[in-house]
């Protein structure tokens, strides 16, 4: 699936917390979008997958201009909900179930068996979600994106509560997902996922792409991770106006 | 799509009803405020049997207006923030899906004011009224549908979501819930003492100047600052307050934090309306240790019940038991004062029941 956006501007509260967007992500493989807070990740990420308005500027899905359809973009993208917006007083198990699959990822042969033993949310999925900690909640709103087995998937930012463990394993098991055929765009506050996961990156300041990272640019951070990690922080910095 | 979404919206709500009356005495109170609601209703439409058309008129556009523009503007409120918070949002963006959502909360809202409208008609004898009840019902849910939707904030997207202050996790508690109940993010503590020490000397500048006006305007110009201070004291953090049971906090401490402002408030104003002259203000007083005791209530079973709970039918629950005590309380006054407690141990309960839990 290959999604286009062009000249996007999304007004949050009004102020354009994105401003002038324009990238393209083109068949399957991780990208992940980085910038301080407030530069307008979640807003972006929001308005692709159809959670917000857009005011100015276009989305294509597949060369379908989608933009005034959020219908049809939330339909087509997976997005994983905020873990503090999930019902309280419903147990993962039952949200499960209205959402459509009452046991995905089950079955050793299910695509998503290896993120739900990641995300290692059975102990708990009888428990209500009210009496959740914020890493538990996390992991099952994570699990919520994939349940209509959707073939594009945004995260914002994923690992966020989650245990080290757990963390670990989720982003193994994403990454696995992304190289078997999913298409996944995650926010992320940290360049170690971006340089050894990641097929391409973009870097969001103030709203604006301010620098996109292709898989040879990505590759070459892998390799001096330190030096990229150095650069990537300076130009963020230099972004924010804070050097 | 449609019926995932109504069997998500009715999960809940069936949920909500069975957290706030479990046992089969929470049932048995329900049937009794019915029964009292509708004697009451039927009380009202017998002898309101002398009033001419064009008041009836009145009454009934005046009762489903309002309902039909509620109704459609918390339905719609409520589609805005599925569409962007909710794992359902793929269905709350659905158009056959959101008339559907709209259609059957119109109809839950309409059986009650037309049973309500039909009791009054039949009393009457004006069957043309019910006709009067349905436009009114639709112009007030028409011109709600014209109205734009403000942005669905979930309670993590609030700016104002307060940082925890340093220091002891009993003085933070405090400064947080005065943080939201007197707006200020900073010196919250001292902008409550400005506020109770406001409230005393307007209070008693009230019951002074007073003196030689009408006892009325005298009466509401001295609760006038009360009132401000419990209408800021009743703003409360529904996300921090469920939260603190499992951080191991126990229902008195966050009675006492909700609490804190208003009863400062009581003791300022008491002692102002007792110094203003206390033969002429006893009512005064009255009213004033009437009303800080409700908002207190009110804002304990809020605190209570919010651990593990949407903090919407909570509200919703505890407007409905409020109405219902306070019906109860004009006809039976002892059996309401043994109402009220029972309902505070069950909330109390409610609360102490939540504790940090990990797997």
């Amino acid at each position: 699936m290959r999604i286009e956006v062009r000249n996007l501007t999304v007004f949050r509260d009004g102020y354009p917390a994105v401003q002038d967007a324009s990238f393209a992500v083109d068949g399957a493989g991780w990208t992940g979008l980085v910038g301080a807070n407030g530069s307008g990740k979640t807003s972006l990420l929001r308005a692709l997958a159809g959670r917000i308005e857009v005011q100015e500027g276009a989305i294509l899905i597949d060369g379908t201009d989608l933009t005034a359809d959020r219908a049809a973009r939330a339909r087509a993208i997976g997005f994983a909900p905020d873990a503090a917006a999930l019902p309280e007083s419903l147990s993962g198990r039952e949200l499960f179930a209205i959402l459509g699959d009452a046991s995905p990822g089950l079955e050793p042969a299910d695509p998503l068996a290896p993120l739900r033993r990641a995300l290692a949310f059975d102990p708990f999925l009888d428990r209500r979600i009210g009496a959740l900690s914020a890493g538990m909640k996390q992991r099952l709103a994570i699990f919520c994106a994939f349940l209509n087995r959707p073939t594009v998937v945004i995260l914002d930012e994923p690992f966020n509560w989650l245990d080290p463990i757990c963390a670990f394993d989720t982003r193994n098991a994403l990454a696995a997902l992304a190289e078997g055929g999913l298409t996944l765009i995650t926010a992320l506050h940290e360049m170690n996922s971006l340089v050894r996961h990641c097929r391409s990156g973009l870097l969001l300041s103030d709203g604006r792409i301010s620098r996109r990272l292709d898989a040879k640019a990505l590759a070459g951070g892998a390799r001096d991770f330190a030096a990229f990690e150095a650069e990537m922080i300076a130009g963020l910095r230099g972004e924010r106006g804070d050097a | 799509m449609a019926n995932r979404l109504i069997r998500y919206e009715a999960r809940l709500f069936r949920r909500s009803v069975g957290d706030g009356f479990r046992g089969p005495a929470d049932i048995a109170l329900l049937v009794l405020l019915a029964i009292i609601a509708f004697a009451w209703l039927r009380d009202r439409a017998m002898s309101a049997r002398t009033l001419a058309l064009a008041p009836e008129a009145f009454w009934f556009a005046a009762l489903a207006v309002p309902v039909g523009f509620t109704v459609q503007r918390l339905a719609s409120q409520r589609l805005a923030w599925l569409a962007e918070h909710s794992p359902l949002a793929a269905d709350a963006l659905e158009g056959r899906a959101r008339r559907l959502y709209l259609a059957i909360a119109h109809l839950i809202a309409a059986v009650p004011v037309f049973a309500a409208a039909s009791l009054l008609a039949t009393a009457l004898d004006r069957p043309a009224a019910l006709a009067i009840a349905a436009a009114a019902y639709a112009i007030g849910a028409g011109s709600a549908s014209i109205m734009p939707i403000r942005r669905a904030r979930s309670a993590a997207a609030r700016d104002g979501s307060p940082a925890a202050d340093p220091g002891s996790g009993g003085r933070a508690v405090l400064a947080l819930v005065l943080r939201r109940q007197t707006g200020r993010r900073a010196q919250a503590a001292t902008w409550a003492m400005l506020l109770v020490a406001g409230n005393f000397a307007l209070t008693l500048a009230a019951g002074w100047w007073g003196t030689a006006q009408p006892d009325a305007l005298r009466v509401a110009m001295m609760l006038l600052p009360s009132l401000v201070v419990l209408l800021m004291s009743s703003r409360l953090d529904a996300f921090m307050l469920g939260f603190l049971p499992y951080a191991g906090y126990t229902p008195a401490f966050i009675a006492a934090g909700v609490s804190a402002l208003p009863a400062a408030s009581l003791a300022a104003s008491a002692m102002a309306a007792i110094m203003a002259g206390p033969a002429a203000n006893i009512g005064v007083l009255m009213i004033l240790v009437l009303g800080h005791a409700g908002f207190i209530l009110i804002g304990i079973a809020r605190a209570w019940l919010y651990p593990g709970r949407q903090p919407r039918s909570v509200d919703f629950q505890l407007q409905l038991e409020a109405a219902g005590l306070l019906a109860i309380a004009v006809l039976l006054p002892p059996l309401a004062i043994a109402g009220l407690g029972w309902r505070l141990w069950r909330f109390r309960l409610h609360c102490r029941s939540f504790r940090w839990v990990q797997p």
